[in-house]
């Protein structure tokens, strides 16, 4: 059995040749050069062998978690040649490859986000699926277990653990169990952006009025000057045009949005995620649950506006990926002195556009 | 005579096509615009998922369609940019893995020159020529006095006019992409709105966009408010009439002042039909050459790739297996591979 084995599903870029018995390996730091270095290291390591291309038996390849351009280099590549040769392929999880032999093995990725991408393996039994946690929880996890060996560049969660022997398990892994039966639609395991996933589990429900100490925290977080209590208070109970809403995750809550409609318009006065929780989604769930609002309203709504501050590169950036134009700039808008960008997007009731 | 395998992937359509001596054997495109549809827009990261799906199996079918073996492709050519460079990726990464394992050049191909040699499908290059490429990324003027010779006389200073189009439809209600239903809502208006052309920036070919999109969005938000109605054919047209407009007006007064032989279309928005019709009639007994690509190269295919691989083959213009992307590149720079690349192997 002649395998190639490729990863590049973190900072470094892995390279094996398992070749008349032998393992050969490339491994090295290589963060955003993938993309040029590992058809270049496929090649040289087969050539240092006097492997021909026809002698190769299997290519072996991970699949993700991990950075997402860097698990689509070694997929596209392991697809690629699988295609062109023929060859069988074979898909291991990315953070199986790291584990440490036939032990106990809690392998961890940096998730980012205060998060990790977890899975726990011992030898071919899998203890807990690739999934993600927060990095308290994952520590919590590694508490209870003190004997699992640690595996993975830990050194985000200030742990250490030793280097991972890619190679050797991905060569362990050339079984039935992980042969990827269509090569042709072969695709990456992204974990953390199955979007319907990651929507299922956030929860948007109407403001209460316990949730008011969460959105004074929520406030205090993300706006200068913030809402205060006393007047969140008053637009939950008497602003007849104010409509609150909350993102909660399992128990906690990770986000809301406070928007008036008044009439034919709409207003969005704060749209507020906790930064641990950003760049999921979960502003678009809270705006889109204004959206529905809005749609819903006995009176139709045919825009919806908002400022922002000028400064705020993120969300003018998110506001203008969901339709939101610019169009004037509000001078010194805020009590600090910066400028406001004033944006519309215009709300159109089911025209009919199917000629 | 060259066996060309191409792969292009910088957008939202996986491509692959082979030529034989200049001959398409093969043409296969997966788009993914149906997916795309939903966000109103091209999303780069899942552009780049589909793309990492589609690949092998577009690259499947090509050969299939085409009859012949890998070992028979002389030349695998890939676009390098300008594009999303997540999705540059997945095709650079296949075309240097096939140009690796059977030891054959790897051409790197600028995306625009693509379209603008997509002419080619349909009739001859006669220099000097005018090409004017207009897409979703891109609004430029591009003298060309010789194969692969391109100078940038004017371009846009902000937003891309398929861009505008897009956004503009957003704003009318219409789907995306918004170019083929604002043309066609367009037919069915007046031009009523009074839509100011953008004051040309410093160099005279020069575009803007931006302000043209602001117009709209203003004079939409201020009916609104005056309780007016919009009346969104006319708007439709109103706004293609300025937008098209300025392209023609910048292309016929270039063509003249450069005295090119011949204009050709190229881009996503060569498929608008007022511009189609008003570069005809601009250009009719002026004895300057109009080439309008049919519509199946106005969007993005790989058969536009392997028309310049096929010139650079000849050049022998080849990159290292180290290539990487460039979402940037400017189209004059190809030459950059020209004493430098290596031929593989």
């Amino acid at each position: 059995m002649n395998a190639l084995l490729l990863d590049s599903s973190d900072k470094n870029l892995t390279v094996g040749l398992f070749y008349q018995k032998k393992m050969d390996e490339i491994s090295y730091f290589s963060w955003q050069r993938q993309s040029e270095n590992m058809v270049p290291e496929i090649d040289k390591i087969l050539e240092r062998n006097g492997c021909q291309k026809e002698e190769l038996d299997a290519i072996v390849c991970s699949k993700g978690p991990g950075s997402y351009t860097g698990v689509r280099i070694a997929m596209s590549i392991a697809k690629t040649i699988s295609f062109a040769l023929n060859l069988p392929l074979y898909l291991v999880s990315s953070l199986e490859a790291l584990k440490d032999g036939d032990r106990p093995s809690v392998c961890l990725m940096n998730a980012r986000a205060k998060r990790s991408y977890i899975g726990v393996y011992q030898g071919k039994e899998v203890l807990l699926k690739d999934t993600i946690l927060t990095n308290a929880e994952v520590l919590e996890f590694i508490a209870e277990h003190k004997d699992y060996s640690i595996c993975g560049d830990v050194s985000y969660l200030g742990l250490e653990a030793k280097a991972p022997l890619i190679c050797a398990n991905l060569v362990s892994c050339i079984d039935d169990a992980h042969r990827c039966l269509e090569p042709l639609g072969a695709r990456p395991i992204y974990l953390k952006d199955d979007y319907e996933d990651i929507s299922h589990k956030i929860a948007i429900r109407p403001v209460k009025d316990e949730d008011i100490p969460a959105l004074v925290d929520l406030e205090n977080e993300c706006f200068e000057p913030p809402y205060t209590e006393n007047g969140l208070r008053y637009d939950l109970h008497e602003n007849e045009f104010a409509r609150l809403y909350v993102a909660v995750r399992k128990t906690e809550i990770i986000g809301y949005i406070h928007f008036s409609i008044t009439f034919s318009s709409a207003t969005i006065n704060r749209i507020a995620v906790r930064k641990a929780f950003r760049k999921e989604g979960i502003g678009g769930l809270l705006l889109d649950q204004a959206l529905k609002d809005c749609k819903e309203a006995e009176e139709p709504v045919d825009f919806l506006t908002l400022e922002v501050r000028v400064s705020n590169e993120n969300a003018k950036e998110f506001y203008a990926k969901r339709g939101f134009e610019k169009v004037t700039i509000k001078r010194a808008y805020y009590t600090d002195g910066e400028d406001a960008l004033y944006m519309v997007r215009p709300l159109f009731h089911e025209q009919n556009l199917s000629d | 005579m060259s066996k060309i395998l191409a792969i292009e992937s910088s957008c939202d359509e996986t491509a692959v096509a082979i030529t034989d001596g200049g001959k398409l054997l093969a043409n296969v495109v997966a788009t993914q615009i149906a997916v795309h549809e939903k966000f109103g827009g091209v999303m780069p990261e899942i552009a780049s998922r589909l793309h990492t799906e589609n690949i092998t199996v577009c690259l499947t079918q090509a050969l299939d369609e085409s009859g012949l073996k890998l070992e028979d492709i002389d030349a695998f050519a890939v676009t390098r940019g300008p594009g999303l460079i997540g999705c540059l990726h997945v095709g650079l990464q296949a075309a240097k893995t096939l140009a690796m394992l059977y030891h054959k050049p790897l051409i790197p191909v600028h995306h625009l020159a693509g379209h603008i040699y997509a002419n080619e499908y349909v009739g001859e290059l006669k220099f000097p020529l005018l090409a004017v490429v207009v897409s979703g990324g891109n609004t430029e003027l591009v003298l060309m006095r010789d194969h692969m010779d391109f100078e940038i006389i004017g371009e846009t200073k902000d937003d891309a006019v398929g861009e505008c189009y897009d956004k503009v439809a957003r704003v009318l209600g219409f789907p995306y992409p918004g170019g083929l239903p604002i043309d066609k809502h367009s037919k069915l208006g007046e031009h009523t709105y009074d839509l100011p052309t953008p004051a040309s920036p410093a160099a005279k070919y020069d575009f803007s966009y931006s302000g043209l999109k602001t117009s709209v969005i203003n004079l939409v938000h201020s009916l609104e408010m005056k309780g007016e109605t919009l009346r969104v054919n006319d708007m439709a047209r109103s706004f293609q009439d300025v937008a098209i407009g300025m392209i023609v007006d910048h292309a016929i007064e270039a063509a003249n002042e450069y005295h090119v032989a011949q204009v050709i279309l190229a881009g996503g928005v060569s498929a608008n039909s007022y511009l189609r019709s008003e570069m005809t009639r601009r250009l009719e007994s002026t004895g300057i050459d109009l080439i309008i690509p049919p519509l199946w190269c106005t969007t993005d295919n790989a058969a536009m790739i392997a028309k310049v691989a096929e010139r650079l083959y000849d050049k022998k213009v080849f990159a290292p297996l180290s290539l990487g992307v460039d979402p940037n590149w400017k189209i004059d720079h190809w030459n950059e591979f020209l004493s430098s690349g290596k031929e593989t192997k």
